[in-house]
């Protein structure tokens, strides 16, 4: 397989892990920085590990915003953990912040209590079976994902997406129903760790390799 | 879901494995070791540095880097880590998560500084415990020499307020016996916090890790029992499956 994936790196999170993971898939990682290298991919990885503002904060200070949004219109893009929340259109992570609009919805702290008022622990850490939502999976990127399957997952927020449309998956806690991936056209995301997911994280990525 | 979690106690280059945490016997390529387990369906890995403590500093960065090229799931590494910037490059080097004992007995304050940094999820509390003759445990360092003075129970509740996200809890008195994980030990922690916790510590058979997330833990640390092939992560996943344990399916592993 070839492929060559461009990751933006605006200094939040664990880049080097993504990186492994794609290029054990085959793919050829290119590390972007600035807004040109940014417009000149062929696909994107938006990974990220922290939190909202500051991570938007790091792409304004970049000038890295436009330049996603831009690429998002046509290139394959694949948003990771923060990654993926930031593709919405605000965060309310400690304080109000824009994200980057790419999909309508916002990100909100993760429900303390479970549909039968019983506490959940938060961060919700660990692995979790993904199930579709109202999309089938049939020709998506998760086409070949067992219907037994798990999932790594490390978060305090989720994605809250205003179109069910949009929800290729989701996961269950405490009995609701929270966003595990995104996709809408070109745009993909995943509230897992597809990098730290074993053999399955892996395939979910060589699927995207192959967009 | 329940994590099953290869303990990987490193000394130098060497997998070691010793009793009550002494007597380290040197067992191979702690990435050859890695890569079985994770073939093998393991749910995370834990890599400790044996000896870190003795030198002041963590020696895993060249195994973790080389781990991460061919092992795709979550990484915790502890011993020897005393500051943010020690931290830091554990986690450059692609660990996940970072355990910490005697830094964070020494100034507890650390454990905050870390979770502000990283995020809770990424600090995990170590606690050796040795049981006292009147019931309680007492928390050591340096693998069960060091006497801290703490009591357990309290200790744990304090770092998780400070801000630790998961808590291995590894039994001194039990490690490398065979003998079954200290049950009373994890219930008297687990009841207290609601955070995970990780049982360390005694595996002998299966139906030992059965027992230990009855009564109460989150995930399950085993070494000897993997290190001497008296069963395979496989073969403990498929008994907790058959004991009612929410696992991973055999279909989302290979």
């Amino acid at each position: 397989m070839s492929g060559k994936v461009t990751l933006i790196d605006y200094g939040a999170g664990n880049l080097l892990n993504v990186q492994r993971a794609f290029e054990h898939q085959g793919a050829q990682v290119e590390i972007a920085t600035t807004p040109e290298v940014v417009l000149q991919s062929d696909r994107l990885v938006f990974p990220g590990v922290g939190a909202f503002p500051e991570a938007m904060a790091q792409l304004q200070k970049q000038e890295l915003v436009e330049a996603i949004q831009q690429a998002a219109q046509n290139k394959p893009f694949l948003g990771i953990c923060l990654g993926m929340q930031m593709m919405l259109e605000a965060g309310e992570e400690f304080v109000e912040t824009e994200g980057l609009k790419l999909l309508p919805g916002r990100v909100k702290q993760l429900p303390q209590l479970g549909v039968n008022d019983e506490a959940m622990t938060i961060p919700h850490m660990g692995w979790a079976k993904v199930e579709p939502n109202q999309v089938a999976w049939d020709g998506t990127l998760f086409d070949q994902v067992a219907e037994n399957n798990a999932f790594y997952f490390v978060h305090s927020y989720f994605a809250d997406v205003s179109d069910p449309q949009d929800q290729l998956a989701v996961f269950d806690f405490g009995g609701h129903r929270i966003s595990a991936a995104v996709q809408r056209d070109n745009l993909f995301g995943c509230q897992f760790h597809p990098e730290k997911s074993g053999e399955p994280g892996l395939r979910l990525i060589e699927a995207f390799l192959k967009i | 879901m329940i994590r099953l979690i290869p303990r990987l106690d490193i000394k130098g280059p060497n997998l070691i494995k010793g009793v009550k945490l002494e007597g380290l016997r040197k067992i191979g390529n702690p990435n050859e070791y890695a890569r079985k387990y994770y073939e093998q369906g393991a749910d995370e890995l834990l890599y400790m540095d044996a000896v870190a403590s003795l030198y002041g500093r963590n020696n895993l960065t060249e195994i973790v880097k080389e781990t991460v090229k061919s092992v795709f799931i979550p990484i915790t590494v502890g011993g020897g880590i005393r500051s943010v910037d020690d931290a830091r490059e554990i986690l450059r080097s692609g660990a996940d998560k970072v355990a910490i004992n005697t830094a964070a007995v020494a100034r507890p304050e650390l454990i905050t500084e870390m979770a502000n940094t990283f995020g809770s999820q990424c600090v995990v509390l170590s606690v050796e415990a040795i049981k006292q003759s009147e019931g309680k445990w007492l928390a050591f360092t340096d693998n069960g020499r060091e006497h801290t003075g703490l009591d357990v129970v309290e200790w744990v509740k304090q770092a998780v307020e400070l801000g630790a996200g998961e808590v291995l809890l590894t039994s001194v008195d039990r490690e490398g016996g065979r003998k079954g994980y200290d049950l009373e030990l994890i219930e008297a922690v687990s009841s207290q916090v609601n955070v995970p916790v990780i049982a360390s510590g005694g595996m002998g058979q299966a139906m030992d890790g059965v027992d230990a997330v009855d009564a109460g833990a989150d995930a399950i640390a085993m070494a000897d029992i993997l290190h001497y092939e008296r069963d395979t992560v496989a073969g403990i996943r498929e008994a907790c499956r058959q004991n009612g344990l929410n696992v991973r399916a055999e279909e989302a592993i290979a």
